[in-house]
């Protein structure tokens, strides 16, 4: 099993689906057995899902697609 | 000349560049911190794709196409004087040290946060300035990746630097943002400040 040091520091890598090295199985596995580590992967889920609840799902303001679409038109228009 | 090319190109823009108007926009908004700003950052964005268009190639990545013309007309237009912030050297090891690792965040809600859920407490607003407040770098990341979802090739790509220096922002910028939520909660009286101890329990 990969050492607690390592699976907090591939913490990022394997939270972002990019893990090179280590497989995501080995790191899962780690965080699954480690009672120190998995209360670090918890909050570290809660802080990605903390900020995608305040950023996504922000839509532009339907103005700025008219006013957008407009200025397409002008283009075309010379 | 017919108009057939035209309508085409039109088209297609509509078809393929349009639906990301709400990605662009809330990556403008990031980027500049205020909403007008960030409107005439995505017009200028949308006329400068449309223009050129013929350059970009069908079935690619739109939204990070998209996001490249975004950033550009950004730093070119608006980041000298406005938001010029200085970022810290980025050859700090990042490994040296389980502190590091862990971040400065752990030591001092591990005690009262056993289920890890201190991060959803917060408002959506302080999230957001926390996240504005963030030097520009470390904010394109984070945004591009938590927010829009990007790979770090995609977003290396992007913004024209390593994959390695993707993830050493990805990883400083997320540890500035909890630090700052940190300190607003502390500041705020919503968590009892705890002193910085060694890791009690050794981890393996």
């Amino acid at each position: 099993m990969i050492s607690c040091r390592d699976a907090l520091n591939l913490i990022f890598e394997y939270l972002d689906g990019e893990l090179e090295d280590v497989s995501e199985e080995e790191v899962r596995a780690h965080f699954e057995a480690c009672r120190r580590c998995f209360p670090h992967l918890k909050l570290e889920e809660s802080f990605r899902a903390a900020v995608q609840r305040a950023t996504r799902g922000k839509a532009a303001p339907p103005e700025l697609r008219s006013r957008v679409i407009e200025l397409l038109s002008e283009v075309d228009r010379g | 000349m017919t108009a057939s090319p035209d309508e085409g190109m039109r088209a297609s823009f509509e078809a393929e560049a349009l639906p990301h108007l709400d990605a662009v926009y809330r990556f403008a908004l990031r980027l500049t911190g205020a909403p007008d700003r960030a409107q005439d950052l995505v017009q200028d964005t949308f006329l400068r794709a449309y223009g050129a268009w013929d350059q970009y190639t069908p079935g690619t990545n739109c939204k990070s196409w998209l996001f490249t013309i975004c950033r550009n007309v950004f730093v070119r237009q608006w980041e000298r004087g406005q938001r010029h912030e200085e970022i810290v050297a980025e050859n700090v090891s990042r490994d040296g040290s389980g502190t590091e690792a862990i971040g400065p965040v752990w030591s001092s809600v591990e005690t009262v946060d056993p289920e890890g859920e201190f991060f959803g407490s917060f408002v959506d607003e302080e999230i957001l300035r926390s996240i504005d407040l963030l030097p520009e770098e470390y904010r394109m990341a984070v945004v591009l990746s938590d927010v829009e979802g990007l790979t770090y090739d995609e977003i290396a790509d992007l913004l024209d630097i390593p994959v390695g220096t993707v993830k050493s922002r990805l990883f400083r910028g997320r540890r500035r943002l909890q630090k700052a939520l940190y300190d607003y909660a502390v500041e705020n009286g919503y968590l009892r400040p705890k002193a910085r101890t060694p890791d009690g329990e050794a981890h393996q």
